[in-house]
């Protein structure tokens, strides 16, 4: 059972006891990191792929990823920005690794994610913004994504996908355009 | 460069709906779960591990004959009062670890000085057996 102390914790003060704490707070404080953080790596996963078990093992080798970081294996983790800046792009690489592992038809996994909810399967009342989400290209439907549903300014965008500031912002001009004329709206 | 606010941006709806299909999709991880906790478990498994500083107390008032007789009195007399009575254990767990320190600096807003948390880190890091 969780120990309801950390549940107040930051990300920050939660790494930093993973850093340096005793064992039995860093177990609990990186349990409360997994807790925290793991619907929301897992979206990121499914947003690269439809398959849930390439998402569950994307799960798991991006929080594994993270235990490394930690002393004795890693030198420890200084967070310069959100932890989810940091989560995002080792769901998104070890999720696009998996696919190129476990896919045999695939032409073009590169950046390509795999689909957003079938358009077929969501609410009829976003059924044309997911069609139109569809429609984009990798890139802008990801940082429409990072931008609006995870809510990231456009320097931790550009922290997580390792491009600079400015290219976000390109990026997202032209990714709401695009959507805005997909969705007709003047 | 220019600033966020330069950029267009997408009507409520539109953002509203993106949460939405984002969030639509959910999956249960009790498997993963578990095999994280236990990475978790052996990946900390050689840390020290908690070491509750009425040990300390214990220690030093070994030297002292007299602190140890104090000490067998407040024990026998406070029992219940034991973990409140713990030198700085602000959150009163009973424990002086990091937890106190992030709870100093919140409950005190910013008015306890820097050197009152470094004191204080510094004391569980010597409980810890490492040097600060």
């Amino acid at each position: 059972m969780l120990d309801p102390r950390f549940e107040n914790l930051s990300d920050a003060e939660l790494v930093e006891i993973c850093n340096s704490g005793r064992r039995r707070d860093a177990i609990e404080a990186f349990d409360s990191l997994y807790r925290r953080h793991r619907d929301y790596v897992t979206r990121v996963a499914l947003r690269y792929s439809s398959d849930r078990d390439v998402a569950a093992d994307a799960l798991q080798d991006t929080f594994l990823y993270l235990l490394k970081k930690f002393p004795p294996s890693g030198a420890g983790l200084i967070l310069t920005a959100r932890l989810r800046s940091f989560l995002y792009p080792v769901a998104r690489n070890l999720t696009l690794t998996a696919l190129r592992q476990t896919r045999r038809r695939e032409q073009n996994v590169d950046l390509e994610p795999d689909q957003l909810p079938d358009p077929r399967t969501v609410d009829p009342q976003y059924e044309n913004l997911a069609k139109a989400m569809q429609g984009l290209s990798a890139r802008h439907r990801e940082v429409l994504l990072l931008r609006y549903v995870d809510g990231m300014r456009l320097n931790e965008i550009a922290e997580a996908l390792d491009v600079p500031p400015g290219t976000v912002k390109s990026r997202l001009h032209f990714a709401i355009r695009e959507l805005r004329v997909k969705l007709k709206i003047v | 460069m220019s600033t966020e606010s330069e950029s267009i941006d997408l009507p409520g709806d539109i953002v509203e709906g993106l949460r939405r299909l984002d969030k639509s999709v959910a999956v249960l991880t009790p498997a993963v779960d578990r095999r994280v906790a236990n990475a978790a478990a052996a990946h900390f498994e050689h840390r020290p591990d908690t070491v509750r500083p009425k040990k300390r107390r214990w220690a030093v008032a070994g030297t002292l004959a007299a602190s140890l007789a104090v000490g067998v009195f407040l024990v026998r007399t406070q029992t219940d009062m034991e973990p409140a009575m713990l030198a700085n254990d602000i959150d009163g767990s009973g424990v002086v670890d990091i937890l106190d320190a992030f709870a100093l600096a919140r409950m005190s807003d910013g008015a306890a000085s820097q050197a009152q948390i470094d004191a204080l880190i510094g004391d569980i890091v010597a409980l810890n057996g490492t040097s600060p």
